[in-house]
């Protein structure tokens, strides 16, 4: 990221060198040959007239052509991977331990060198890439990057970095996204736009869940539901996993037993309550490690990075000895997990080893993603806990898929801190919804037991030790909307009626030290009136004339107690107060609001942070 | 007149005293139109495809053959009774093959074979709930619920489906998977529920002397006789050199009381050299039978006495024995133990038994063979199982003297 620029303008020459290729291409053939060519380009030109869009429609049309094409490169991406991983261990799933060292350490090199001086943007997780991208690019991922993120991340993934290809594929369609937007000259607000769009078809297709994907992307990278990017991210999500099932099926990541249902007993509440304390601090435990590590290996000379990835990979190859699960993506195992092939004390040692192989992996600076293993490690807790209760309390206990499902979400929650799309994501995977009262008894404290160990999430501290402050969608989130209630003043001065005569209000306005009065026209229409004008009238001996003679025209707008402030502040523009009335009765006036006020919350709230 | 500003569109300064971006108003060449290049974007879309679609089919190909190869090499394995070899070639093939059913079949059940039973569950109930009328899966759930000691009803249901589920076509299956729920059945002690299935299993039954055989085997198990009989008979109509069903039939006979045809059964079954364990112990049972029993209607009355008074000594024997064992005195003036009182009834008896009033009064054959039945029972009740003659004059009894 730190190598973005902003988006490079079309050449200058673009005509006069579209010119002179025409009058080279006439020199070159016969008369009969143009007149042929020149049909073609009049066809040509129809077509494309008939095309021709607004950049609204455009946008849509696009979100539809770059999820189907990262659709069609996460397929790719997902091929090249297994190709990676069958040419490396062999078919079988036990590999020769000397395959096991040897595979990853050489990887690791050939990725270090490659990061180091081809691609060093790819570093990491793609999703804090996408981020800055968004918030500081302007939307413009180097497509360059997508080369790298594509070639590396497969590299590293299929030699058995302990990683996943989801935060890649994100980027992969991210970058894709902001390639084509800039292609096609799209105003900078929608290249910013365009950018989320490709990175919700990239996680679609690799999750093979468009909902999680969609979420996750407007939780953490957009961070709002805006509506001007919800049915693009959509339409995009929905093309690319279209294109991902259409190629390699619509069989989930890990197939989630028949078996994995509900809870078998009410009790059963209080075991995912303890996987939800186990896995918020197994979450914690892994953010701390890779939030002290990750500083301290970057800072390391420089030409250690060209080996900070193969020591990594050996590493990895030596818990692989024992333990061969813990390398790649690891998306098998868990399937197996969930399936109960694996006693409770061999899912908890897995856990563990997954946390320092993706630690060291990620530290590292190899490129991954960080979803496959924080899914591998809940699993792995989830069904770990599901086994002990089963060994204490067999008739009380449901099938262990079901723990290790509600432990994925549980570890996405407290490590990705992610909440809804946890939710959403087991929900999707499962197809059943009666799993979501544990999942949400679980993931809720999971995510609460994070936030109160950590407090700022493990995206944005990768970003705040990249030196880049990008928005913290999880701050926003939670920070305190203020409304119009917060900032609106009780009724002091006398409020004027309409059919009420000038002098009548002369003399109400009279103990009044204020110079504007609020008047009630009637029906909820209200306007200002200045003491001045009040007494012009009298002067001029119109004293009992009604007051709405002088105030009917423009009327002012009102507010209601539970707005925003942001909406007072666009209202109050040129005035100085505005009426707060009840939404029931808009005649009924519940207090006003000035500038000085809205500015006085701002202010407090500003000096409390 | 403006100042400095970023055009909205492209991102670049509008320098100052200038309108419109000098960038975005120039004119853009026809190529460069973003209609064109959308359309080229469609193109290149295009051809991603085919190349992702040739990609894909290579990885598909690829993944299938090595996953068959796997497959294979655990049936291989299989073969040869390696339950962890085969799980471990089963689990490779379904690396690269997740979702092919068969693999997840043979896997479940190479993992029943090895006790993993949860395991085994999980995948038989994922393919289950994708495919509830699968035949095979069926019968998978139903062997893994028997190893689990699962609830009958569930193990009937999982046959049941299983029998009326999607086979390809394979008969002898259904015909092979009724045998064993009324194995199951039998072995429950749900002999209404295995008649049932009997009653449909016969007529499914192939025109095979052993698959015959077999059905009158499971009849006997669950004491329907005749039916038993009947195909024992049907099989050694197809073919007669089959010690075991001769030994069935025999069985079968000497159940139902037909103990001439059971000593011409067992007889060939021992000729035939039968490996059942019980074919001669019956064979001479029955021939007991036969040689002691007074109601046989094929002998003439003074066989009939003759036999009737050998039963009495036969009994009488055997309750001198019995008092023997047991150290009581028999002949007592005033009788106490069930053994005394039969044995003062039998003193009262004897002097007909012997007398020549046996031939003017028939009905003393039944008071005499009614005794001698008593005596049998109450030894029986106080001695244990009797064997020989005295057996065979206990279920005479039973048979309530029925003749052959």
């Amino acid at each position: 990221m730190e190598d973005g620029t902003p988006a490079r303008p079309a050449s200058a020459d673009d005509a006069s060198a579209g010119r002179e290729h025409e009058n080279r291409v006439a020199s070159l053939f016969p008369a009969r040959w143009q007149a042929v060519r020149a049909e073609l380009r009049r066809w040509l030109a129809k077509i494309i007239e008939g095309l021709s869009l607004r950049e609204g429609n455009l946008f849509l049309v696009l979100s539809v052509v770059i999820g189907l094409a990262s659709g069609l490169l996460v397929v790719c991406f997902h091929i090249s991977i297994e190709w990676i991983h069958l040419w490396s261990f062999g078919s079988s799933l036990s590999s020769s331990p000397l395959r096991l060292l040897l595979v990853p350490t050489v990887a690791g090199l050939g990725i270090a060198a490659c990061v180091m001086t081809f691609f060093r943007q790819v570093r990491g997780s793609g999703v804090n890439q996408t981020k800055a991208a968004v918030y500081i690019y302007d939307g413009y991922i180097p497509f360059r990057t997508v080369i790298g993120k594509f070639l590396l991340s497969a590299l590293a993934i299929g030699s058995g970095q302990s990683l996943g290809p989801e935060d890649p594929s994100l980027q992969i369609g991210a970058g894709l996204a902001s390639a084509v937007g800039r292609r096609l000259r799209l105003s900078r607000e929608k290249i910013r736009m365009i950018a989320p769009v490709g990175a919700a078809a990239g996680l679609a297709a690799a999750f093979n869940a468009p909902i999680s994907a969609m979420i996750f992307v407007l939780e953490e990278v957009v961070g709002q539901w805006s509506a001007g990017v919800l049915g693009a991210i959509i339409l995009a999500a929905v093309s690319s996993a279209v294109v991902m099932r259409g190629f390699l099926g619509s069989e989930p990541l890990f197939r989630v037993p028949a078996t994995a249902n509900g809870v078998a007993h009410p009790s059963e509440f209080l075991a995912y309550g303890v996987l939800g304390v186990i896995g918020g601090f197994a979450g914690l435990t892994f953010t701390k490690v890779i939030v002290y590590l990750r500083p301290r290996l970057k800072a390391l000379p420089r030409s250690t990075q060209y080996f900070q990835p193969a020591i990594a990979g050996l590493i990895i190859g030596i818990i692989g000895l024992g333990f061969p699960q813990v390398m790649g993506s690891g998306y098998y195992f868990i399937d197996q997990a969930m399936h109960a092939q694996y006693v409770w004390q061999v899912l908890a040692l897995l856990a563990v080893f997954k946390i320092a192989a993706t630690t060291v992996s990620f530290t590292s600076g190899t490129p991954g993603g960080m979803f496959a293993p924080t899914l591998f490690i809940g699993a792995m807790i989830g069904g770990a806990v599901g086994g002990v209760e089963r060994h204490f309390f067999p008739a009380l206990t449901g099938p262990v898929g079901t723990y290790a499902l509600v432990g994925m979400g549980t570890m996405f929650a407290a490590f990705l801190r992610a909440p809804m799309t946890s939710v959403f994501m087991i929900l999707e995977l499962s197809g059943n919804y009666s799993i979501i009262l544990p999942v949400m008894v679980s993931n809720t404290i999971a995510y609460l037991i994070s936030r109160r160990y950590q407090a700022v999430s493990l995206f944005d501290m990768l970003s705040r030790q990249d030196g880049v402050e990008l928005p913290s969608i999880e701050e926003q989130r939670e920070k305190t909307a203020f409304r119009v209630e917060d900032a609106m003043r009780p009724i002091r001065d006398p409020v004027l009626s309409g059919s009420e005569t000038f002098r009548d209000a002369l003399q109400r306005i009279d103990q009044s030290s204020e110079q504007r009065f609020l008047v009630n026209l009637g029906r909820g229409v209200w306007n200002l009136i200045a003491r001045e004008t009040i007494q012009e009238q009298v002067r001029a001996g119109k004293g009992d004339q009604p007051l709405n003679t002088q105030v009917r025209a423009a009327p002012l707008p009102w507010l209601h107690p539970d707005q925003s402030l942001d909406t007072a502040l666009r209202l109050i523009a040129g005035r100085p107060s505005l009426p707060v009335v009840s939404r029931a009765h808009p005649e009924r006036l519940q207090g006003v609001v000035t500038l000085n006020d809205i500015l006085d919350v701002y202010g407090q709230a500003g000096t409390r942070a | 007149m403006r100042g400095d500003r970023i055009c909205p569109k492209c991102g670049q300064t509008i320098p100052r005293g200038t309108a419109e971006c000098p960038i975005c108003a120039r004119p853009i060449s026809f190529y460069l139109r973003r209609e064109t290049l959308l359309l080229v974007c469609f193109a290149v879309l295009a051809i991603l495809f085919t190349i992702t679609g040739f990609a894909v089919k290579l990885y598909h190909g690829r993944e299938q053959s090595l996953a068959r190869s796997w497959y294979n090499r655990g049936e291989n394995s299989l073969q040869k009774r390696d339950a962890a070899g085969a799980i471990e070639d089963f689990r490779n093939a379904l690396f690269h093959e997740p979702g092919e059913p068969l693999y997840q079949l043979r896997l479940a059940q190479a993992l029943t074979n090895s006790d993993h039973f949860l395991e085994a569950r999980s995948y038989l109930l994922r393919l289950w709930a994708g495919d509830p009328a699968n035949g095979p899966v069926n019968l998978a759930l139903a062997r893994l619920t028997i190893s689990q000691g699962g609830p009958p009803s569930q193990v009937i249901t999982y046959f049941q489906s299983a029998i009326d589920g999607v086979w390809n076509g394979q008969t002898e299956d259904r015909f092979a998977i009724r045998e064993e729920l009324c194995e199951y059945l039998i072995d429950h002690g749900e002999r209404t529920e295995a008649a049932v299935e009997l009653a449909a299993l016969a007529p499914e039954t192939p025109n095979n002397a052993k698959l015959i055989t077999q059905v009158g085997t499971l009849f006997s198990q669950a004491q329907d006789y005749a039916l038993a009989l009947k195909e024992f008979q049907q099989s050694l109509h197809l073919n007669a050199h089959q010690p075991d069903a001769w030994a069935g039939a025999g069985q079968a006979a000497f159940a139902l009381g037909q103990y001439r045809a059971a000593t011409h059964e067992l007889s060939r079954a021992v000729a035939e050299r039968s490996q059942d364990p019980d074919a001669v112990r019956v064979l001479g049972l029955a021939r007991d039978i036969l040689e002691i029993n007074p109601f046989d209607r094929h002998i003439p009355v003074q066989d009939r006495r003759r036999r009737a008074f050998r039963a009495f000594q036969t009994a009488m024997v055997r309750l001198n024995q019995c008092a023997q064992s047991k150290g009581e005195t028999l002949g007592v003036q005033d009788p106490q133990s069930k053994l005394q009182t039969v044995y003062a009834d039998a003193l009262k008896m004897k002097p007909q038994v012997q007398s020549k009033a046996f031939q003017r009064n028939p009905d003393l054959l039944d008071s005499e063979m009614g005794l001698v039945f008593r005596i049998e029972e109450v030894t029986k009740d106080e001695c244990g199982a009797p064997s020989g003659l005295d057996e065979a004059l206990v279920l005479i009894s039973s048979k309530n003297g029925a003749p052959d």
